[in-house]
C-alpha cells in the first residue's frame, strides 16, 4: 500500500517536473534563447553565513559582537572553571556533585560542548547509558570544529552502547 | 513476715494518722495514672520532632563571575530581594555598598545542596553591563565565582501557620541568654521546674487584686504552657503546668529546655503566620541572622517575650523602646553591661525594618508550578512539617520583568484602543532556559498577586498558527521530499470531513497566494498551503511530531488541528518550542532542581536530561524559517521592538474571530510563550502580532538574554537562494536578492539557476499561466 502511494507520488512528481520542463522550454523559445545556454551547472555549497561585526554594537550585545560565535571569551573561562571542578569531583567518585557543578556551569555557558560532554561522562559512570548517549549527541551538536570533544563524545556513545548491550 | 510487721506498726499508730496515710495513699494511687498520662505527653513531644517546620522554597541563586552580563541596578535589585542593607562600608553578612561601578558585598552563609557556603566579603566592578573584576575584599585575591544565597520566595507552612528557624543553644548569642534569664527566670539553673515561693507570692498578689497581676512562671513553665496547654487560666491548667514542668525537668537537661524555649517563644504575627523563636524573629524584625544582632536589638527581642503584640516595635515603638530600656537597665544593674554602655544603648534607635518580610509569596503563579511538581514526589503533610528546602529554577529578576511586561502591554493596548471597559484583557507569559528547560518565570494573570486561575498552567485555549512549525517540521524531517524552498500550493482546497461535509480553510487575508516556497508559507503564515502540506504529510505524522516535540495531551486526528484547533495551556506550548529552540533535543521542563532535608541531606535531585526527539538538521532548517518570521514575516514588527542585534525566532498565532493572540519564540538563551485573550472568550480584536507579540518582546528585550546563533549540524549545505521564487543559484552572484539557506545533505534540492538568469516576474507569470493551462488540459 505504502509502496503504491510512493510510486504514485513519484509519478506525480515526474509529471510536475515534465510540466516545468515543458513550460520552461516554451518560455525560453518565447524569449528567443537557446535551451542549452540556459542549463545551470551544479550548485556550489557555501560556508555558513557569518554574522558580520557591527560597527556600532549596542552595549548590551557588545560582548558577543566581538566574537560572533557561540561562546564569548569570558564564558569560556567560567566554563573551564566549572569543568575543572567537576572533573575533580568525578575523580573523587562523587558523580552527583559533579553533575550539579556541571549544571551550574551550563547556566553560565549553556552552549559549552565540553560541559555537556562531561555531563554525558557522569551519566555513563552512573550507568544511565541512554542519557549518556543523548548528552554526548547534544555535546556534538554544539562542538562545531572541536574534534577533541567530538572524538570524546563518540567514545562515550560507543561505550554506552557496548555496556548497555552487555547488561 | 514483713506484712505482719507492717500491720503491727499500723496498729500502734494513732487512728487519725493511719486514716491520713490511707487517704494519701489512695490519692496517690488515683493521681499516678494521671501523672503518667502527662508524662507520656511530655516525652512523646520531646522525643520525636519537637516542631513542625515549613518547607522553604528558594529561587535560583545568582552566580557572580567575571564576564557575567549584569548591571549594577540588577545586582542591587537582587540584593534588595535578599534584604541586604546598604552601608558605606559592609561589616557584617547581609550588607553591601555601591560606589559608582564598584560594589562590595558581604554575602551570608548558606547551606547549598552541594556545599555549605561561608559568608564572604567580595568587591567587584561592573563595566559595559558586564562583571569586570571579582576579588576577595581582604586578600584582594581573584575569586572565580560567588554564589549569593538564593531568595526564599515562598514557604509551605504547617497547618497552624507557625514559622520558625531552629537554632542550637550554643549558637545563640551569650547576651541574649543572659538577658533572657535575668528578665524571665533568674534561678533557671537551680530550680526543679517550678518555684513554689514565687507561685505562692503570685497567688497572694492575684488574690489581693482580684485578677491576675503576677505570673511567677519559670521558663520551664512558660515552655510547657506554650507547647502543651491552652491559653485559658484555670486552676487545673496551673496544676498541670506545674506537674509537666517538673516532669520536663526530670527527663531533660537545662540545656535542652532552654534551647527549646529559644525556638518556641512567640515573638510576632504576620497575617496568619506566627513568628516563633529568636532566630526567626531576628530575620523578621532586623533582616539579620541572630548572631549578627547588636546588643540593643537582642534586648528588644528579650523585652518582647512579655507580650509580642503589646510591645510590637513596628506599631508601638515608644512602648517597645521603654521595655527594651528596662531590660538594658536590668543588665546594667547586674553589671552584665557597664553603666556607660547601657546608657549609650538606651539612646539607640529601634532600627527594625519597617516593611516586615512577608510570608505571602510574591510569585504565586510560579509557586503553583512548583507545588504541582512537588506533589508528584512529596506528601502534603511532609511539606508542611519536615523543614524541607526546595531549590527551584525561578529567576526573580526575569519573573518581575515578565510580570511588568504583561501588565504594561495590556494596559497600553487598552489605552491605545481607548477601551471604555478597562481591564477586560487577560494574559499569560512563561519563560524557560533553552538548553536546560529550566522554567524561570510564570505569569498567569495581569495582576500577578492574584492566586486564583493560573492562565499559564491551567487554561486551555486553541493555539492557532503557533502549531504550524510542527507541520513544517514534519515535512523538513523528510529531506528526500521537502526542503525550505519546496513549492506549496496556496490554492483552494476541500478537505472531506466525513458525513458528506467538507472543510474549506481560508487565509487570514481572504486571498489565495498560489504556488509558494515552503518557507514563505510559514513566514507569512498561510493557512491554505499549510493544510495542503499537512494533508499531504498525513495527520498522524503531524501528531507524531507534536508528541516528539513534547506534547503530553492526546490530540484528536482532525484536519483542523493543522491550523491549531488544539486547546493547550501556554506551558505545553513552551515545551514544544523548547525542543525546537534546543535544536531537536527535548528537555522536560523543570521548576525544581533539588530538595534537601533539615540536616541538608539531598533527598532528591532533579537532574538535567535530554532526549533527541527530532532530527537536528530538520530543526535547524525550521529555525532558519522561524527567524525569517521575525525579520520579514508576520512578526517583523519585532525588528523595531527588540534591541539591535538581538536575533530571535518565533511564530505568531491568532484564533477564530481574534479570540486568542499568541506568540511563541526564542533567543539564544530563552524560550518564551505569551498569550493574550479574554476570560469570557469574546473576540479581542487582536492578532498574534498586535497582542501577545508585544508582551513577548517587552519581556525578552528587558531581560539579560543572548542572540540566537544556531550551530549548523554537519550535514547542512548552504546555497545562495532566491526565497521569493524558490530557486537556488549555482554560485554567489552580484546581487542583494540572494539569501544563504540551509539544505540537508543528500536531500532533494530546488531548481538551480545561473546568475543573471533568475526567473524574472514576467517569466514566472507566464510559467504559472502555462501551468494552469496544463492543469486544465489534464
Amino acid at each position: 500500500m505504502g509502496e503504491k502511494l510512493n510510486m504514485r507520488k513519484s509519478m506525480d512528481q515526474t509529471i510536475i517536473t515534465d510540466k516545468k520542463l515543458l513550460s520552461f522550454c516554451l518560455l525560453t523559445a518565447l524569449l528567443f534563447q537557446g535551451c542549452t545556454a540556459f542549463t545551470p551547472q551544479q550548485p556550489i555549497s557555501y560556508p555558513p553565513p557569518q554574522v558580520e561585526v557591527e560597527k556600532h554594537p549596542t552595549p548590551q550585545k557588545a560582548l558577543e559582537e566581538k566574537k560572533p560565535v557561540n561562546q564569548a571569551p569570558n564564558t569560556d573561562i567560567i566554563a573551564s572553571n566549572f569543568s575543572r571542578q567537576a572533573a575533580e569531583q568525578i575523580n573523587q567518585g562523587r558523580p552527583d556533585l559533579a553533575a550539579a557543578t556541571l549544571e551550574r556551569g551550563l547556566r553560565a555557558a549553556p552552549k559549552d560542548a565540553m560541559l555537556w560532554s562531561q555531563l554525558a561522562e557522569v551519566q555513563l559512570q552512573q550507568k544511565n547509558y541512554l542519557q549518556a548517549r543523548s548528552l554526548a549527541a547534544k555535546s556534538n551538536s554544539l562542538a562545531g570544529t572541536n574534534t577533541a570533544i567530538v572524538k570524546k563524545n563518540h567514545e562515550i556513545i560507543e561505550e554506552s552502547l557496548k555496556r548497555a548491550a552487555g547488561q | 513476715m514483713p506484712n505482719r510487721q507492717f500491720l503491727q506498726i499500723m496498729k500502734k499508730l494513732p487512728l487519725w494518722i493511719t486514716l491520713s496515710l490511707v487517704l494519701a495513699a489512695s490519692c496517690l494511687l488515683l493521681t499516678v495514672p494521671y501523672i503518667l498520662k502527662l508524662d507520656g505527653q511530655v516525652t512523646k513531644r520531646f522525643e520525636g520532632k519537637r516542631w513542625e517546620l515549613p518547607a522553604r522554597i528558594y529561587a535560583r541563586p545568582l552566580e557572580l563571575y567575571v564576564g557575567k552580563a549584569i548591571t549594577v541596578g540588577t545586582l542591587e535589585k537582587e540584593l534588595l530581594l535578599l534584604r541586604y542593607n546598604r552601608q558605606t562600608s559592609p561589616e557584617k553578612p547581609g550588607e553591601y555598598s555601591i560606589q559608582g561601578n564598584n560594589v562590595t558585598i558581604y554575602s551570608r552563609s548558606f547551606p547549598f545542596p552541594d556545599i555549605e557556603q561561608p559568608a564572604t566579603l567580595v568587591t567587584l566592578s561592573i563595566h559595559d553591563k558586564s562583571l569586570a573584576t571579582l576579588s576577595d575584599a581582604n586578600s584582594k585575591e581573584m575569586v572565580n565565582t560567588l554564589r549569593l544565597e538564593p531568595v526564599q520566595y515562598a514557604a509551605i507552612y504547617p497547618s497552624h501557620n507557625e514559622d520558625r528557624l531552629l537554632i542550637k543553644l550554643a549558637d545563640a548569642p551569650e547576651l541574649l541568654i543572659k538577658a533572657l534569664l535575668l528578665t524571665e527566670d533568674n534561678n533557671f539553673y537551680s530550680h526543679p521546674g517550678i518555684r513554689p515561693t514565687a507561685i505562692v507570692r503570685a497567688a497572694l498578689a492575684n488574690l489581693k487584686a482580684g485578677k491576675t497581676v503576677q505570673g511567677g512562671s519559670t521558663l520551664t513553665q512558660q515552655l510547657v504552657k506554650n507547647i502543651f496547654l491552652s491559653r485559658e487560666r484555670t486552676l487545673l491548667r496551673k496544676i498541670n503546668e506545674a506537674i509537666m514542668a517538673l516532669l520536663l525537668e526530670y527527663h531533660y537537661s537545662k540545656t535542652e529546655i532552654l534551647e527549646a524555649y529559644l525556638n518556641e517563644v512567640y515573638l510576632g504575627q504576620d497575617g496568619k503566620r506566627s513568628i516563633h523563636g529568636f532566630a526567626m524573629a531576628s530575620r523578621f524584625y532586623f533582616d539579620r541572622d541572630l548572631a549578627e544582632l547588636e546588643p540593643e536589638q537582642l534586648t528588644l527581642l528579650v523585652g518582647m517575650v512579655k507580650g509580642a503584640s503589646y510591645y510590637n516595635p513596628r506599631n508601638q515603638p515608644e512602648r517597645a523602646k521603654k521595655r527594651r530600656n528596662r531590660i538594658l537597665e536590668i543588665l546594667a544593674s547586674t553589671e552584665t553591661l557597664s553603666r556607660v554602655e547601657a546608657e549609650h544603648l538606651k539612646n539607640m534607635p529601634l532600627a527594625v525594618n519597617q516593611d516586615a518580610p512577608s510570608g505571602i509569596t510574591p510569585y504565586p503563579a510560579f509557586l503553583q508550578l512548583v507545588r504541582k511538581q512537588l506533589a508528584r514526589d512529596y506528601k502534603d503533610e511532609d511539606l508542611r512539617s519536615e523543614g524541607l528546602s526546595v531549590f527551584t529554577t525561578l529567576d526573580p529578576i526575569i519573573q518581575q520583568k515578565a510580570e511588568e511586561s504583561l501588565a504594561k502591554e495590556l494596559a497600553s493596548i487598552e489605552k491605545r484602543r481607548k477601551d471604555t471597559a478597562r481591564k477586560t484583557l487577560q494574559g499569560a507569559l512563561v519563560i524557560a532556559s533553552v538548553d536546560q528547560g529550566e522554567v524561570v518565570a510564570v505569569v498567569g494573570d495581569r495582576s500577578p498577586q492574584q492566586t486564583g486561575f493560573n492562565r499559564a498552567l491551567d487554561m486551555k485555549r486553541p493555539i492557532g498558527s503557533v502549531i504550524k512549525p510542527a507541520v513544517f517540521l514534519t515535512a523538513l524531517a523528510r529531506p528526500e521530499s521537502y526542503n525550505l524552498l519546496t513549492t506549496l500550493y496556496d490554492t483552494p482546497i476541500k478537505v472531506p470531513l466525513g458525513g458528506g461535509k467538507d472543510w474549506q480553510p481560508g487565509n487570514y487575508d481572504h486571498l489565495f497566494h498560489g504556488p509558494q516556497p515552503l518557507m514563505q508559507a510559514l513566514v507569512h503564515s498561510y493557512n491554505v498551503s499549510t493544510v495542503q502540506l499537512g494533508m499531504e504529510l498525513g495527520l498522524d505524522a503531524v501528531i507524531d511530531m507534536l508528541k516528539n516535540l513534547g506534547l503530553q495531551e492526546d490530540i484528536g486526528s482532525y484536519p483542523s488541528l493543522l491550523l491549531g484547533a488544539v486547546e493547550l495551556p501556554p506551558i505545553e506550548v513552551l515545551q514544544m518550542y523548547q525542543t525546537i529552540a534546543a535544536g531537536g533535543y527535548k528537555t522536560t521542563l523543570r521548576a525544581i532542581l533539588a530538595v534537601t532535608d533539615l540536616q541538608n541531606n539531598t533527598l532528591q535531585r532533579y537532574p538535567l536530561t535530554v532526549e533527541q526527539t527530532v532530527d537536528p538538521s530538520a530543526v535547524f532548517c525550521l529555525s532558519t524559517a522561524l527567524q525569517a518570521v521575525t525579520t520579514s514575516g508576520t512578526a517583523r514588527s519585532l525588528q523595531h521592538l527588540m534591541p539591535k542585534g538581538l536575533t530571535v525566532a518565533g511564530k505568531t498565532g491568532t484564533t477564530d474571530k481574534l479570540r486568542d493572540s499568541w506568540f511563541a519564540g526564542y533567543s539564544g538563551m530563552h524560550v518564551a510563550v505569551a498569550w493574550v485573550g479574554r476570560d469570557d472568550n469574546k473576540p479581542t480584536g487582536l492578532t498574534g502580532a498586535t497582542g501577545a507579540l508585544g508582551v513577548w518582546a517587552t519581556a525578552m528585550a528587558g531581560i539579560n538574554t543572548s542572540r540566537l546563533q544556531l550551530q549548523p549540524p554537519n550535514n547542512i549545505n548552504w546555497y545562495y537562494s532566491d526565497t521569493s521564487t524558490g530557486q537556488i543559484f549555482n554560485q554567489k552572484c552580484n546581487t542583494d536578492q540572494q539569501t544563504l539557506l540551509p539544505f540537508i545533505n543528500n536531500g532533494v534540492l530546488p531548481e538551480v539557476i545561473n546568475c543573471g538568469r533568475r526567473g524574472n516576474n514576467l517569466e514566472r507569470t507566464l510559467q504559472k499561466g502555462l501551468e494552469s493551462i496544463l492543469d486544465f488540459l489534464e
